[in-house]
């Protein structure tokens, strides 16, 4: 049997690291800080928790319409605000401002339907927890496995999707210019779509496997967003596999880093928990603002390796 | 190009200029820094505000249109900077710059245009960012290619190029004209260049159209050849009609 601190670090870590590939993702894409992001993740949770509730079965089966539905709202918040906005010349600024009033139109929706489903079917839809419907696997829980399985699912899909097909090499062409990208013939706006599209998707997978980890509530993606951020800046938004990077970084941090200071100076330490991401934000800006994926490992061996400036050839 | 007047947002950076571009024509752009030889572009292209006047390309208006459809209806578009994906291989920029082609088609294409630039065909995996700059410029030229456009518009191909590399360059731009038949727009500070193996010639001071006509016409009068094109020594020996 594996720890169980170590057995929720890579749990949460995975989790961090698909919730936050979609942030970083519209990030580098568009150029805008999707706040929304929280809500979309919340949708995820909401909608496999209602399935649940009203058909029954194992939560994992829902998770592609979790998928979807997240994936649709992204879009439409992408043509509503951001296409919108664009097309008016505002900055990246108003957009990430927008994007916040669009999430707490999201938040008192989603309260709403909460509310909804509370007071109309009794249900606790506003802190619910699906735990005891998740599976085992060698005494491990399921959202173990299947938190580190979509991970790595993702990843290589993304890998291929992003490297051999036409769709996504467009993709990175427009990642990296945008402007060079529209004038070599390419619908950019077609490629931001996909982009928020797939962003919004894993952002419903995630919220959909939240619940069998942490209690889900209307506000479960604004209570992570701020560490979401954190992961996106300390992983590298310009790297687009930063981001799992900064997921297991942050996430081994902020569960083992808490567990060692609790041994040392007691449990008076746990409700600063939340601090160690903003720790890890400022160190990650102070060192190494592009993001750990950014780093130069090689000259950073060299240099502990000589104990000084690289060695040049004569 | 039909009085055009563009800028961007408030900037007002063009004004009422008259262009024209036919097939097998080079037309070079000329003009001190900060002109609007570049605006000029990309008003063409959709990426400048156009206030007013229009643009024409085969009979059909394309202001108002996207850069992206501007580029499928047959306008290719070096731009000065960034004009490769220096993130992807020689072989997916080629592939981006076919973006709407078919996969015969691209491919056909591909080996077209690598048979214009064989320079390129070593380089085929390596990233472009990783290409000497005049490797880099021409990858950019064969992009523009890909589309199998009618009219090319190019922004400062031969800056920051060594001597030897130019004169290929040009000779290649020449070649597109020559061979392929089509229109060349060429925006260029190196006014001696450009004018050599252009047909015809615009000469931009201030977002204002000053001269339009042949290069020798332009190159007869001393004064603007004196203060905007400093070839003042130059000019009695090599620009003769």
């Amino acid at each position: 049997m594996i720890d169980p601190t170590l057995i929720d670090t890579i749990t949460y870590s995975s989790l961090l690291g698909i919730m936050t590939f979609g942030l970083s993702f519209v990030r580098r894409t568009t150029g805008v800080w999707n706040i929304a992001h929280a809500g979309l993740i919340t949708i995820g949770a909401y909608v496999v928790f209602t399935c649940i509730s009203f058909f029954g079965e194992s939560p994992y089966i829902y998770l592609p319409l979790a998928f979807v539905l997240s994936a649709v709202v992204a879009v439409i918040e992408y043509m509503l605000i951001i296409e919108t906005l664009r097309k008016r010349k505002a900055s990246t600024t108003m957009m990430l401002i927008s994007t916040l009033a669009f999430d707490l139109v999201m938040l008192s929706i989603l309260n709403i339907y909460a509310d909804y489903l509370q007071n109309t079917f009794s249900l606790l839809s506003k802190n619910f927890l699906l735990k005891k419907l998740d599976f085992t696997l060698f005494d491990e829980p399921g959202i173990f496995w299947a938190s580190l399985l979509f991970l790595i699912i993702f990843l290589a899909a993304l890998y291929g999707v992003l490297n051999y097909t036409k769709i996504g090499t467009a993709l990175r062409a427009c990642v990296y210019n945008p402007t060079l990208a529209s004038i070599s013939g390419i619908n950019v706006m077609h490629t931001n779509l996909l982009s928020w599209f797939i962003s919004g998707g894993l952002a419903g997978v995630a919220g959909g496997l939240l619940p069998l980890w942490i209690q889900g509530k209307p506000v479960l993606g604004d209570s992570l967003i701020a560490v979401m951020f954190c992961v996106s800046i300390v992983g590298g938004v310009e790297e687009i596999y930063g981001t799992v990077l900064g997921g297991f970084l942050v996430g081994f941090t902020q569960i083992l880093g808490t567990s060692a200071l609790s041994i040392v100076l007691g449990p008076t330490v746990i409700p600063y928990k939340p601090l160690i991401p903003m720790v890890i934000l400022v160190l990650a800006l102070l060192f190494a603002p592009s993001g750990i994926a950014k780093v130069n490992w090689n000259k950073i061996l060299t240099v502990v390796k000589f104990g000084g400036e690289p060695k040049r050839k004569i | 190009m039909n009085n055009l007047n563009s800028g961007y947002g408030k900037l007002h950076v063009l004004f009422d200029i008259n262009l024209k571009c036919n097939r097998s024509e080079i037309v070079s752009v000329i003009g001190p820094n900060g002109s609007g030889k570049t605006t000029l572009l990309n008003s063409i292209f959709g990426l400048a505000d156009i206030f007013s006047g229009s643009i024409t390309f085969d009979g059909g208006q394309i202001n108002g249109m996207l850069p992206h459809e501007i580029s499928r209806a047959g306008v290719s578009y070096l731009p000065q900077m960034n004009s490769v994906f220096a993130d992807l291989s020689v072989k997916e920029n080629l592939k981006m710059a076919g973006y709407i082609l078919n996969v015969k088609e691209l491919r056909d294409t591909m080996d077209e245009v690598l048979s214009i630039f064989p320079i390129l065909e070593p380089f085929l995996s390596r990233k472009a960012g990783t290409l000497s700059g005049g490797e880099r410029q021409m990858l950019a030229i064969a992009m523009t290619l890909m589309r199998k456009p009618r009219l090319i518009m190019l922004d400062e191909p031969l800056a920051g190029l060594a001597p030897v590399v130019c004169q290929k360059l040009i000779e290649k731009i020449v070649d597109l004209r020559d061979r392929l038949g089509v229109g060349v727009i060429l925006v260029e500070q190196n006014a001696k260049k450009a004018l050599e193996i252009s047909n015809n010639a615009c000469l931009i001071v201030s977002g204002r159209s000053i001269f339009l006509g042949r290069p020798n016409e332009l190159l007869r009068s001393e004064e603007l050849v004196e203060l905007y094109l400093g070839l003042k020594a130059e000019r009695k020996g090599v620009w003769n009609d």
